[in-house]
């Protein structure tokens, strides 16, 4: 970097506009560099002088010439004097008249001037009416509240008047802020009063605007605690006069126990029910797919839920359904639903993730393995149970994962518990496990039951008097019993061969 | 924007609402003309720039999208302006005479007079982008980052013209420090 391109830094670092890395090789440079550290005194000379002798704007004299009444100015004025303060000092901070309300007598000079402040309020002149009424606000006395609420009724004050009304805390909330309502121009910062005392009156006022559409306050209902909303809108979802808006509120509003109330709801009122379920379907927002979620678990709406859901696909519940299947009371039934519509990858992932659980995995084996979903068989095999469920696969794939996992060591005991007579081509992978002691006697097992009679010469050298099993799956491979050693067993085998 | 919310007065504006062009003007005048002065150094030209600048603010901003802060945009409308005038203008400065009673100082001042001039002349001396940026930072406390949107220049610019400046006036200003 060049000692140009330093100074030009040092500019920035009098403007505070340096990067705090920049400023760091700055000052790194300066301790080095004489010529620089000459040009940064320089200039910051230059802008200690500049903001020492700030040059006064003769427009400013115009400007105080022309609103010289404005109230702004003139309330300064007068709170510096009364402060006794000179002009060259710093002005005086804003007067709180709401939290320390002043003492009238003691003070002629402010008065003076809120009256003045008051006229002007009252004039023609729109900016001096508004920047007056602004004055009022932040530096008022209670002298003047009969002014503010008559500038409450010009279209030019009405938002600063409420706005000074409220600093002082003297709006009354069902004279001024409930019709404020009704005012575009006062409706946000009414609403906003309402929201902020979180009580049933409060909302009772926001959820009548918000039944005659205004969205504001709509909004503002939502942020109302379940505790106040729920009772509330409940009551409201009974009548017939916005009952459509309490039902999206409660499918909208925060928290869980307002679902609950809905779901209450809707098992005693059909038109509730259809109203709630056709709106949380349309709706497409996490709130409203809870109260679906819930719906779908519940015993009495659960058909309807589904049917409302027919079209809906499930991938878009899928977060809801996750959460929802971690809860016990829930999972049962929501397993049901997803079984149907097992078809849908999104419902397979899920249930997928119930093949855990003993008491739901053989139905949710089933309903993937219908959709030839090979994640249950896993599943199924290692734990051993259930193992009927596999019948559910086309039988070609099902003989190949069998003998799949007759290959692997983990898989290979849960595998020769589920061959079946369907699964006769895998006596191949059958026939070398006869040699591992502990199972060879659920692989006999096997080969007896998958009639695998090609098998027969591999379990006769492994006939003796004490292994019944093998001699059981023989008699049932060879239908004859031929004895309880190897040698009678292989002198059958010879008669039959040599002489057929 | 004060006790106003840009948002409010802007939806007021762009459905007609009548009072919000004036709440606009009674809150940006003293900027726009602060800004105005001191880029042209002539009250009766900040003057026009502010007239100016208005008109054209309530020629466009029924159909302004906000694509910048409301007081960036409408600043950039002032700066150009008094640009323009100052280009336009072959007025010398006017000093002011005949006003009502200066605005005290704030900071115990020297008490050479000829100071405030000395250094309004130097200001005034500027090239107009120099003056402009240098205005708009030093006096109208603007980020360098906001005069680069309203003189749609790059921020790099801004930060070169910005030491141009003050090498300048620190060059014209050397026996005041």
């Amino acid at each position: 970097m060049t000692c140009a391109r330093y100074q030009e830094w040092a500019t920035l670092s009098l403007y505070g506009e340096l990067e705090p890395g920049e400023e760091r090789a700055l000052e790194a440079h300066l301790r080095e560099c004489g010529a620089c550290r000459e040009v940064r005194e320089a200039l910051a000379g230059t802008v200690r002088l500049l903001k020492r002798r700030s040059a006064p704007l003769p427009g400013a004299r115009r400007a105080w010439r022309r609103w010289a009444a404005a109230a702004a100015l003139l309330l300064g004025a007068a709170v510096a004097r009364f402060a006794g303060r000179t002009e060259s000092q710093a002005p005086p901070e804003p007067v709180r008249t709401a939290a320390a309300p002043l003492p009238t007598t003691a003070l002629p000079g402010i008065l003076e001037t809120e009256d003045r402040l008051c006229a002007l309020m009252a004039g023609t002149d729109p900016f001096l009416a508004l920047e007056a009424t602004e004055s009022l606000g932040r530096a008022g006395t209670r002298r003047s509240t009969p002014a503010l609420r008559a500038a409450l009724g010009r279209p030019v004050t009405r938002l600063a008047a409420f706005r000074a009304l409220r600093a002082r805390g003297e709006l009354d909330l069902a004279r001024d802020v409930v019709p404020a309502l009704g005012d575009p121009t006062l409706r946000r910062d009414a609403a906003a009063i309402l929201t902020a005392r979180r009580t049933a009156a409060a909302l009772a006022a926001l959820f009548a605007a918000a039944v005659r559409g205004d969205e504001t306050c709509l909004a503002a209902c939502r942020s109302f605690p379940a505790s106040v909303a729920g009772p509330f809108l409940a009551e409201a979802a009974g009548r017939e006069d916005g009952r459509g808006t309490a039902i999206g509120l409660l499918l909208s509003t925060d928290g869980d126990d307002v679902r609950e109330v809905l779901v209450r709801l809707a098992r005693a009122d059909g038109w509730i029910r259809a109203e709630a379920l056709a709106r949380a379907a349309a709706a497409r927002e996490a709130r409203s797919d809870r109260f679906l979620v819930l719906a779908l678990a519940d015993a009495e709406l659960g058909t309807s839920a589904r049917d409302a859901l027919a079209d809906v696909p499930v991938r878009r519940l899928r977060a809801p359904l996750q959460a929802a299947l971690r809860e016990d009371r829930l999972r049962a039934p929501l397993a049901a639903f997803l079984q149907d519509r097992a078809g849908e990858e999104a419902a397979r992932d899920l249930l997928a993730g119930l093949l855990g659980d003993t008491s739901l995995r053989p139905a949710a084996a089933r309903a993937l393995l219908a959709h030839a979903d090979l994640r249950a068989v896993e599943p199924l095999l290692l734990a051993g149970d259930d193992l009927e469920a596999l019948d559910a696969l086309p039988a070609a794939v099902r003989r190949r994962e069998i003998a799949r996992a007759l290959r692997s060591p983990r898989l290979r005991a849960g595998a020769v518990a589920a061959v079946s007579a369907a699964d006769a081509s895998v006596w191949r992978d059958l026939v070398p496990l006869l040699r591992v002691e502990s199972l060879r006697a659920p692989v006999a097992a096997a080969l007896s039951r998958s009639g695998a009679t090609r098998a027969i010469p591999f379990l006769i050298p492994l006939v003796s008097p004490e292994g019944r099993d093998v001699r059981e799956a023989l008699v049932a491979l060879a239908g004859v019993d031929a004895g309880e050693t190897a040698d009678a067993w292989n002198r059958w085998w010879n008669d039959r061969h040599l002489n057929p | 924007m004060g006790t106003m919310d840009e948002a409010i007065v802007l939806a007021a504006v762009q459905r007609g609402a009548p009072e919000a062009l004036a709440l606009l003007y009674g809150r940006f005048r003293p900027l726009v003309f602060s800004a105005a002065f001191r880029i042209t150094g002539d009250a009766n030209v900040a003057e026009d720039v502010v007239q100016e600048t208005f008109l054209q603010v309530r020629e466009a901003l029924p159909r302004w999208r906000p694509q910048a802060r409301l007081s960036t945009w409408i600043y950039r409308i002032a700066v150009n302006e008094a640009l323009d005038e100052k280009r336009r203008s072959r007025r010398r400065p006017v000093p002011e005479s005949g006003c009502a009673e200066p605005i005290p100082e704030r900071a115990a001042a020297p008490s050479d007079p000829g100071v405030s001039d000395r250094i309004h002349d130097a200001v005034a001396q500027l090239p107009a982008r120099e003056k402009a940026v240098f205005v708009l930072r030093h006096y109208e406390g603007m980020a360098l980052a906001e005069i680069a949107e309203v003189l749609d220049v790059a921020l790099g610019t801004v930060k070169a013209t910005l030491h141009h400046a003050l090498s300048k006036l620190a060059d014209r200003l050397r026996d005041l420090r």
